[in-house]
């Protein structure tokens, strides 16, 4: 069975609004480590990964290998029913049909009980290997939301290139072009501005704009974004939850048309 | 660790435990370790008759009691009568079988009342039995037997094989013993167990060399008097004794002839004291090269037998799938869509399927490049296949593997394959659009197949030329959801039903230009799954 408890239900109700819009439904596997989930979108070019780990919660109870199948825009109605400061309770049964979740307000005056229907859902699988990158970038989350948010007015796709100077996002579409390079700073005042590059190579990859302003619904979770890049092989998104795990977006290059 | 012994019988046979304990196989044996004496045969045949006219079921509608008195006509209803549960029973459990057993006599009491009828009809009374062939296999034997024979079926296992559709082997023995009382032998499922435990013959169960041995104890063993009672009472013995799972042994009638019993006991009796017994490692003529090397790790017990077939890694092959659209004008207007499918050839996988024009890459790497080594045959010979037990995945051909990832050099290949096949010039068509759709893997039994597709929409006018055969034809979209198509397929339409339909593009066409990239934005971004590899 599984029981988990967390003291503040903000986080569970922001991963759903960061995942939701590319998976409709998934498993979240959880086991004694925590509860993970991977998934890919509907065309099957992006994937997401997802990791709480058992420390991020107290008390945090499972015993087995229990995955819950689960459609998330319901899960989403439910969870819009928690306050923000909540306390959440999430529990299910081994071989059980339910998730239950208790919503516990700060004041433990209020107590709010929700079951959700779980359902079979096949899963597959990837196995993500571990790349060493030739470009990873730290930067401001909410920078880089608003650049894709920008760069979608004028365009659908945007290359990203990383060089020791600095990274650059451009886009070019019908009403003409458009780009914004950041350049590594060290921003010591202000550490959750800087840019950061860890430059192996020269890196220079083109990406759908739309999958990665979908990924920037991850924004509230972590104030740093993390983007590692290699010629040729997925992009990778990473939102850090502090300490208590992550959301991992990858998403594959476009080819052709350079 | 366990070992088994193999049971020695005359000719004397024992190795030495040395021996026992470094050889592959087990303990080595005569090819006629696996044959019943006379004396036993006939020991088997009465104590098996005796116990099924005590013990057998008698719920199954299409049991009835041997009868010698019966003329040929009455016989020639039996014949129809088994043949009809035989063919049910296939794939399919006893107790779902007997409601539509019952209801199939109904309506066709007779093999010309199922001749006459329609095979809509036949197929409706078939619904919910599944593997729909064998109805339709059914209504055609009946058919072909009454313009033949007036309705009467063969009464030998050859004949019956040779000149009834959808009637092979075991069903040919069932009748030709059951209705016919012909002396032939038969081997089912249930059948072969029995026998691979009797004879603890532990050949992988679906090797050639061991079904034949089955059918030659079968063919042996079957009596003169009440062959098809004797054949029932085997099968009998299999589905409620001789279970797969935990057979009851103490209840066998034939247990005194069952040599994987034996050998449980005797391995039993040596683990505890008694020193085995020595001879020379000399090896005799016919040594038996049906059974397969013992596996230490398996249980002490009778399930040992029939040994399990060794599961060979499904085979990779990669596909590249255009679906190729031809439209009136560059609108969206789907009314006007066709979509080119052409039909599978009549034999091997998915016979007789509709698919889109599609390329084999391993194909094309075979004979394109001379210096891919093409795949390591997996070694599946039952004799030597010595300790490959867990036959590895197969290494996909590195070149197959670039060329999967790669939308270009596919896109070359289709354009090739394009021309090759139907003469259609790439180069001098009018493309709407042309955009990769991602990858899809559909597994078969032995295959793991790797679907790229690719939506290409061309100009109509450009394909004017195209002449159609008969295995080729135009369909519309709605036809599509419909058609004979391969599920794996099916996938690719909805991967463009979800991207194609997103907006429409007034792309200004113009020929001889290159294809604009699809605006939707999943295009021209390559498949998430052709980067990790999948898990099972």
């Amino acid at each position: 069975m599984l029981e988990a408890r967390l003291q503040q239900a903000k986080l569970l109700k922001s991963l759903l609004e960061a995942i939701k819009e590319l998976v409709t439904e998934c498993n979240f596997d959880c086991n004694d480590s925590g509860i993970a989930l991977q998934a890919m979108d509907n065309s099957h070019v992006a994937l997401v990964a997802l990791l709480l780990r058992s420390d991020g919660f107290d008390p945090y109870r499972c015993d087995r290998n229990l995955p819950l199948g689960l459609n998330l825009n319901n899960l989403n109605k439910i969870l819009k029913c928690a306050g923000n400061d909540d306390i959440l309770t999430l529990k299910a049964d081994d071989g059980g049909d339910t998730l239950s979740m208790v919503f516990e307000s700060k004041d433990n005056d209020k107590i709010c009980e929700y079951d959700l229907k779980l359902m079979d859902i096949d899963s597959e699988h990837l196995g993500i290997p571990d790349t060493s990158y030739d470009a990873i970038v730290h930067m401001s989350s909410a920078e880089f939301q608003r650049i894709c948010r920008d760069l979608q007015q004028i365009s659908e796709s945007v290359k990203i290139e990383a060089t020791k100077e600095g990274i650059k996002f451009s886009g070019e579409g019908e009403v003409g072009n458009g780009s914004i390079t950041l350049k590594q700073n060290a921003n010591v005042d202000n550490e959750d501005e800087a840019t950061k590059i860890e430059l192996q190579q020269s890196v220079s990859l083109t990406f759908s704009l739309k999958y990665l302003a979908n990924f920037t619904k991850a924004t509230p979770l972590s104030t740093r974004v993390t983007l590692s890049m290699s010629n040729d092989v997925p992009l990778l998104v990473e939102y850090k939850l502090d300490n208590l795990g992550y959301v991992r977006y990858y998403l594959a290059p476009k080819i052709g048309e350079e | 660790m366990l070992i088994f012994f193999r049971v020695s019988l005359e000719p004397r046979f024992t190795c030495c435990l040395d021996h026992c304990m470094t050889s592959p196989k087990i303990t080595r044996h005569l090819a006629s370790y696996h044959k019943f004496s006379e004396k036993e045969r006939q020991q088997v045949q009465e104590e098996l008759l005796k116990w099924f006219d005590v013990s057998k079921r008698t719920h199954l509608p299409w049991r009835k009691e041997w009868d010698g008195t019966l003329d040929t006509e009455q016989r020639a209803q039996r014949a129809y009568e088994v043949w009809v549960s035989e063919i049910m029973l296939q794939q399919t459990q006893v107790a779902t079988t007997i409601p539509y057993y019952d209801k199939w006599m109904q309506n066709f009491p007779t093999i010309h009342d199922l001749a006459k009828a329609d095979i809509e009809k036949v197929n409706k009374l078939w619904a919910g039995l599944g593997y729909y062939s064998r109805a339709r296999r059914l209504w055609e034997g009946a058919k072909k037997m009454c313009e033949e024979s007036n309705g009467v079926l063969p009464s030998t296992a050859k004949e019956l094989e040779d000149k009834v559709p959808g009637v092979g082997r075991y069903t040919a023995g069932a009748i030709a013993s059951i209705a016919w009382g012909q002396q032939a032998g038969t081997v089912d499922g249930n059948i072969a167990r029995v026998y691979s435990r009797m004879r603890a013959i532990g050949g992988d169960a679906k090797g050639k060399s061991t079904i034949e041995l089955q059918w030659k104890i079968a063919d042996y063993m079957v009596p003169e008097g009440r062959p098809g009672d004797f054949n029932q009472a085997l099968m009998e013995l299999g589905a409620t004794v001789c279970t797969p799972q935990k057979p009851d042994c103490k209840h066998c009638p034939v247990q005194k002839s069952c040599l994987a019993l034996k050998e449980v006991k005797v391995t039993h009796s040596m683990m505890k004291d008694e020193p085995v017994e020595t001879s020379t490692d000399d090896i005799d003529i016919e040594e038996c090269n049906v059974c397969l090397p013992n596996n230490p790790d398996e249980e002490l017990s009778v399930t040992r037998y029939p040994r399990k077939a060794i599961k060979k890694a499904p085979r990779e092959e990669e596909c590249a799938v255009c679906i190729l659209e031809k439209r009136l004008s560059a609108s969206e207007d789907p009314s006007t869509s066709r979509f080119l499918l052409i039909r599978r050839p009549k034999t091997g996988l998915l016979a007789g399927l509709w698919e889109f024009p599609s390329a084999e890459l391993n194909e094309t790497l075979a004979t394109k490049k001379k210096s891919v080594k093409k795949r390591k045959p997996v070694i599946a010979d039952s004799e030597d296949s010595g300790d490959d037990y867990s036959t590895g995945k197969e290494a996909k051909p590195a070149a197959a593997q670039i060329l999967a990832n790669n939308y270009k050099e596919r896109t070359s290949i289709v354009d090739k394959h394009l021309e090759k096949r139907f003469k259609i010039n790439m180069s001098e068509c009018n493309v709407i659009r042309r955009a990769e759709l991602g990858s899809v893997i559909h597994l078969f039994s032995h295959i793991r197949k790797t679907y790229h597709m690719e939506h290409l929409v061309i100009h109509a006018e450009s394909l004017d030329d195209l002449s159609l055969s008969e295995d080729m034809q135009w369909v519309s979209r709605d036809e599509l959801n419909t058609a004979a198509i391969p599920t794996g397929l099916k996938k690719g339409i909805k991967l463009m039903e979800s991207q194609g339909t997103a907006k429409s593009i007034g792309v200004k066409s113009n020929p001889r230009k290159k294809a604009k990239m699809e605006q939707d934005p999943a295009a021209g971004t390559r498949g998430i799954m052709s980067f990790f590899q999948k898990q099972t």
